[in-house]
């Protein structure tokens, strides 16, 4: 249907604007392109923080706060207890881990 | 016409014919060894032929005339290279599904080729291009001369890359990376390889490879740009990498077959033999349908992830 309505309107394009054929190519080759990159930028929160990080690492602004729980807020979740693990489970379990084996090697 | 001279026709037409096919289909290979198959080969194609064109028309009559093919050829791969960037952008970085994004590059080059040619050069305008260049000697071997060695330089450079292809391949630390990731990129992937940039510097160098295909056709066979110039050669080449079964030497003997076929065609209509045109003109698609249906049987060695995006975050 979608690729149906792409000739519909390229038809409708050619005609009333007068705008070349292969404009008409562009166009849909652009869209079709856009939308199929689209699909997996709006599904995945990871691909547009990612984005948004690279980008503004690009343009020297201040990063956005990367949401809980994602690899760039915990880069390494074997260190001390980290703030951003604090509310975790993990982290929890982790210090416990920590505390216990300090008090056996003493 | 004599036998004789009717065959050594088809065979001095056959080896130029083969060359847009082969330089394509030897890029295609590394993107196919490598995971991804691109199906806008004939967009980039179109682009690369368009961009080699360009040069030899404005610098006419300048003093740069003289390397107005060259520049052509450079600029051609160059543009075929970001185009292959530009998918792999596409179907890498966001995943997309390679074959509905190969169609839609092919419409993205073939449009934007031929609305840059109505804007700037108008009409159909022929160019010098590139001339034979006989090689010494060797050209003057009766039979094997004309066939083999009385082309142009970018003829004998098709031929030349595909032992070099091959060796990148199968030899070379990166021709492994390219297979593995390829064939099990989660593997490649837990080795250290970064599946991601290897596909990059894959699809660059099959983009590169095709625009110098198209660049060949504007340049030094058809010597003109038209719209239809590339006529679903790029599409032949996809379909030449699986009948050389993703080996350049492969798809070398296929790109061959098919111009040869396409050679006795148009040989048939020049001789005015009493033959049906349009089965003529049919012929080299039914063959390469046919030998792709023998091939099918036989067996397949082909990258096991082909058209599978890698997701490195994916449960399995």
């Amino acid at each position: 249907m979608f690729f149906g309505l792409l000739l519909l309107g390229a038809d409708m394009t050619q005609r009333l604007a007068d705008v070349p054929a292969n404009m008409v190519l562009v166009l849909q080759g652009a869209i079709i392109l856009a939308i199929v990159s689209a699909r997996q930028f709006i599904n995945n929160p990871y691909v547009q923080d990612s984005l948004a990080r690279r980008l503004s690492r690009m343009f020297g602004r201040p990063m956005p706060p990367a949401p809980p729980g994602s690899i760039q807020a915990c880069p390494d979740p074997s260190d001390s207890p980290d703030p951003c693990l604090a509310d975790e489970p993990l982290a929890e379990a982790l210090a416990a881990q920590k505390k216990s084996s300090g008090e056996a090697r003493s | 016409m004599n036998t004789g001279s009717f065959v050594l026709n088809i065979l001095i037409l056959g080896v130029p014919f083969s060359v847009a096919l082969l330089l394509a289909a030897l890029g295609e290979t590394i993107n196919q060894r490598a995971g991804i198959f691109n199906l806008g080969c004939e967009g980039i194609m179109a682009m690369g032929a368009f961009i080699a064109f360009l040069p030899p028309f404005f610098l006419a009559g300048t003093p740069y005339a003289a390397q107005a093919n060259l520049i052509g050829l450079v600029l051609s791969m160059g543009v075929g290279a970001l185009l292959g960037i530009l998918f792999a952008l596409v179907v890498v970085t966001f995943r997309a599904p390679q074959g509905i994004a190969g169609i839609g590059l092919q419409m993205l080059g073939w449009g934007t080729a031929g609305t840059l040619f109505r804007h700037y050069v108008g009409g159909v305008t022929g160019v010098p291009g590139i001339p034979a260049m006989p090689i010494p000697v060797l050209s003057k071997i009766p039979i094997l001369g004309p066939v083999l060695f009385n082309h142009n330089p970018l003829v004998y450079l098709a031929f030349l890359l595909v032992p070099v292809f091959w060796y990148i391949l199968f030899k070379t630390p990166w021709g492994l990376r390219v297979r593995a990731v390829g064939t099990y990129p989660r593997a490649a992937d837990s080795l250290g390889i970064n599946v991601a940039r290897v596909r990059y510097q894959a699809l660059a160098l099959g983009g590169a490879m095709a625009g110098l295909a198209g660049a060949y056709l504007s340049l030094a066979q058809a010597k003109m740009f038209a719209d239809d110039l590339i006529a679903g050669r790029g599409f032949i080449a996809v379909a030449l990498v699986y009948f050389g079964r993703w080996n350049p030497v492969g798809v070398m003997g296929g790109a061959l077959l098919f111009s040869l076929a396409q050679s006795l065609q148009l040989s048939i209509q020049v001789a005015g033999i009493n033959f049906p045109y349009e089965f003529a003109v049919m012929f080299p698609y039914v063959l390469v349908i046919i030998v792709l249906a023998l091939v099918r049987k036989a067996k397949m060695v082909g990258p096991s992830s082909l058209g599978k995006p890698f997701d490195r975050e994916q449960r399995i």
